[in-house]
């Protein structure tokens, strides 16, 4: 029984997943979007023990490869999986200092958005992005603050 | 102490063999011409419509009622109907915008002997990729063209699944299509995912003036459809090749009415 312990975790985060493709049409007019998976994901990645969230984000991201990419399998869950092993080591080295957390994010949210900064698209270089990523990252601390208290 | 370093060790081992086993996933994809990431779609069914399934109005526990709280019950119902009423009205809107797509389609297409299948945006997924509805059910398959209400070709799919496609439009760096003009001159449409870049096959005179150019059946496409007007573009001829260097301006909303051309 405790090997399908991760099944509600996996629908957990695939509906996350659905939840910001959903949030990509709404905000499609703007240049302004929400960056919630990638919040999910780096808070994953703070909590005490997240290599049990492995198998869900890797399920995730293999689930994303197959429906809604048109990339090679893989791809998103190795970038998922860096994710939460990124902020994971992070955690361990026990960073407090906000200028640390916004490197730290930053580099999160780098990767997230390997693809688009790869491909040098205009619609990613914008302003707009610059204020998803400030929007996104102040729910992260907000968020992460209120776990630990 | 010890204890604690072996549990961290192990932690980042099986992060690590998370990681190799992804990457390895996406070499043998690569190398395997996607049959891996192209097996699943092919075999498990999606549908997005599930939302227009869920039918208020036959509910039992309704009926139930009825007959023991009469008024309580007539209220639901009635609450009931005027939710249905509200539906009807959203979708009579939807059919009105859809006819007058329609309508504006037709008035501007001149193929009319090809059967056009209407598509919406469904998502936008992580890389900014448009998944349009109608895949594999409707008869679609991957380079099928896709067009705009004013009849221009917008792009082809990329890829279909069973209920939706990927639409490959020219954003997207992996952008290629090929097009032909009036005088039988090749055109080759390519995107660096900032600008269209539009470059001659043949060699052309100084002098020529391009202005519209279309797809073709020798080129693997249904028929012929306008891609682009270029008669409003800065055309520069360098060393007998053509080269119009095009911004992206693409605006497209939840509510854009994409045309596929399917044969009848």
């Amino acid at each position: 029984m405790k090997y399908f312990r991760f099944i509600p975790y996996l629908f957990l985060i695939l509906f996350f997943q659905i939840v910001q493709l959903s949030l990509n049409v709404l905000f499609m007019s703007f240049e302004f979007n929400l960056f919630l998976f990638l919040i999910v994901l780096v808070l994953l990645g703070t909590l005490s023990n997240p290599e049990k969230f492995l198998l869900p984000v890797f399920l995730t991201g293999i689930f994303y490869d197959i429906f809604f990419s048109t990339f090679n399998l893989g791809i998103y869950s190795t970038k998922y999986i860096l994710i939460l092993l990124i902020m994971s080591y992070a955690t361990e080295l026990d960073y407090k200092n906000i200028y640390q957390k916004f490197f730290i994010f930053s580099t999160c949210f780098i990767i997230y958005n390997f693809i688009n900064l790869f491909e040098f698209k205009t619609t990613f270089f914008t302003m707009g992005i610059l204020i998803s990523f400030l929007t996104s990252f102040l729910i992260f601390i907000s968020i992460e603050k209120f776990i630990k208290r | 102490m010890h204890k604690q370093n072996i549990g961290f060790i192990r932690k980042y081992i099986i992060f690590f063999l998370f990681l190799f086993l992804s990457m390895l996933l996406g070499v043998v994809d690569f190398f395997s011409n996607n049959t891996i990431s192209n097996y699943f779609p092919n075999k498990i069914e999606i549908n997005f419509s599930f939302a227009e399934n869920i039918n208020f109005s036959n509910s039992e526990i309704l009926e139930n009622f009825y007959s023991k709280q009469k008024i309580v019950s007539e209220n639901i119902r009635l609450k009931q109907e005027v939710q249905d009423l509200r539906k009807l009205i959203i979708k009579n809107q939807e059919l009105e915008t859809k006819i007058s797509s329609y309508e504006k389609f037709i008035s501007e297409t001149e193929n009319l002997e090809f059967q056009y299948l209407n598509s919406n945006l469904v998502l936008i997924n992580l890389s900014g990729e448009y998944l349009i509805s109608g895949g594999k059910s409707s008869n679609l398959k991957s380079g099928d063209i896709v067009l705009n209400e004013e009849g221009f070709v917008i792009g082809y799919l990329g890829e279909v699944f069973n209920d939706y496609s990927i639409l490959e439009t020219y954003s997207s760096v992996r952008f290629s299509l090929q097009a032909i003009d009036n005088k039988g001159n090749k055109y080759l449409i390519s995107s660096n995912g900032n600008t269209i870049i539009i470059s001659s096959i043949d060699s052309l005179d100084s002098n020529t003036n391009v202005s519209l150019i279309y797809t073709d059946i020798s080129f693997g496409n249904i028929g012929k459809f306008p891609v682009i007007d270029l008669s409003s573009f800065e055309q520069t001829i360098i060393g007998e090749k053509l080269i119009i260097n095009i911004v992206i301006n693409e605006n497209f909303t939840s509510q854009t009415n994409f045309y596929i051309p399917i044969n009848k």
